[in-house]
């Protein structure tokens, strides 16, 4: 039986995500009978907000190695591109870290059931 | 210079695997986990368990023998069966627990702090820790 567990890092994340807002904006417009008339223009505008997910990792392989890449990601702060990102390679992930997980922040979790 | 402070980490880790046969028992006694694990150790000849304290009433059981992934479902399916209408009273929290890492497709338990509770400490050793016990005990010192 080979010798591989993994150990799976979860909690809430923080990070900055673009949201698509619209506002109101009022804008002066000169109808055809030369009458100035004031009107609302809806625009849609692009934001970047902080939002608040649940995300998994699970590194697969040594302890040693799981312990470095559990390293990497407090030096770094690093969190999960995706909700889960299961069957990773610790090895794999040292070398490639941009690959499974990008910047953002760990927050404290709440109590909750384990994913 | 004073000593030097851990930072404490945000997230929660756990010890996943599919190699064996893990459980979460909440809301018992350690009486009650001891006897769980004594009659499930014998009926399905798991050589050796663990009981870790994760919180108060709050046990964890590892057991020594290495399964297959379709071995370790059977029986913990097994277990859930008899212990959701146990004789206390009926217990969900293992039937919610076998449900979510039957999702999965591994087991998870949890190995670092949580919120106010203290990392789990090893309270009951019983026959063979060779195996299964041997490699989670080695995780959760590495990860220390």
């Amino acid at each position: 039986m080979p010798k591989t567990h993994a150990v799976a890092l979860y909690g809430t994340t923080k990070f900055k995500q673009l949201k698509t807002i619209t506002y109101k904006k009022h804008v002066w417009k000169t109808r055809k009978d030369n009458v100035k008339q004031r009107y609302i223009k809806k625009i849609e505008a692009r934001r970047s907000v902080f939002v608040y997910r649940d995300r998994r990792i699970t590194l697969w392989g040594s302890a040693k190695d799981i312990r470095k890449a559990k390293e990497l990601i407090d030096k770094k702060g690093l969190i999960p591109k995706q909700k889960f990102v299961d069957k990773v390679s610790a090895r794999d992930f040292i070398e490639h870290p941009e690959k499974y997980t990008k910047e953002g922040e760990w927050v404290d979790r709440k109590e909750k059931d384990s994913p | 210079m004073i000593g030097k402070r851990k930072i404490p980490h945000k997230y929660v880790y756990g010890f996943t695997t599919t190699k064996g046969l893990l459980l979460d028992l909440d809301n018992t006694t350690l009486k009650e986990s001891s006897a769980i694990a004594e009659k499930y150790m014998n009926r399905f000849h798991l050589k050796g368990y663990l009981i870790l304290r994760s919180s108060e009433n709050n046990y964890h059981v590892v057991f020594n023998h290495y399964l297959t992934w379709k071995k370790t479902l059977e029986y913990l399916f097994k277990i859930v069966w008899r212990y959701h209408y146990h004789e206390h009273g009926v217990k969900p929290s293992l039937t919610y627990w076998a449900i979510l890492q039957a999702c999965k497709g591994s087991e998870t338990l949890r190995i670092s702090t949580k919120n106010h509770k203290r990392m789990p400490r090893i309270v009951r050793k019983h026959g063979e820790t060779d195996k299964l016990c041997k490699d989670y005990v080695e995780y959760m010192k590495e990860l220390q």
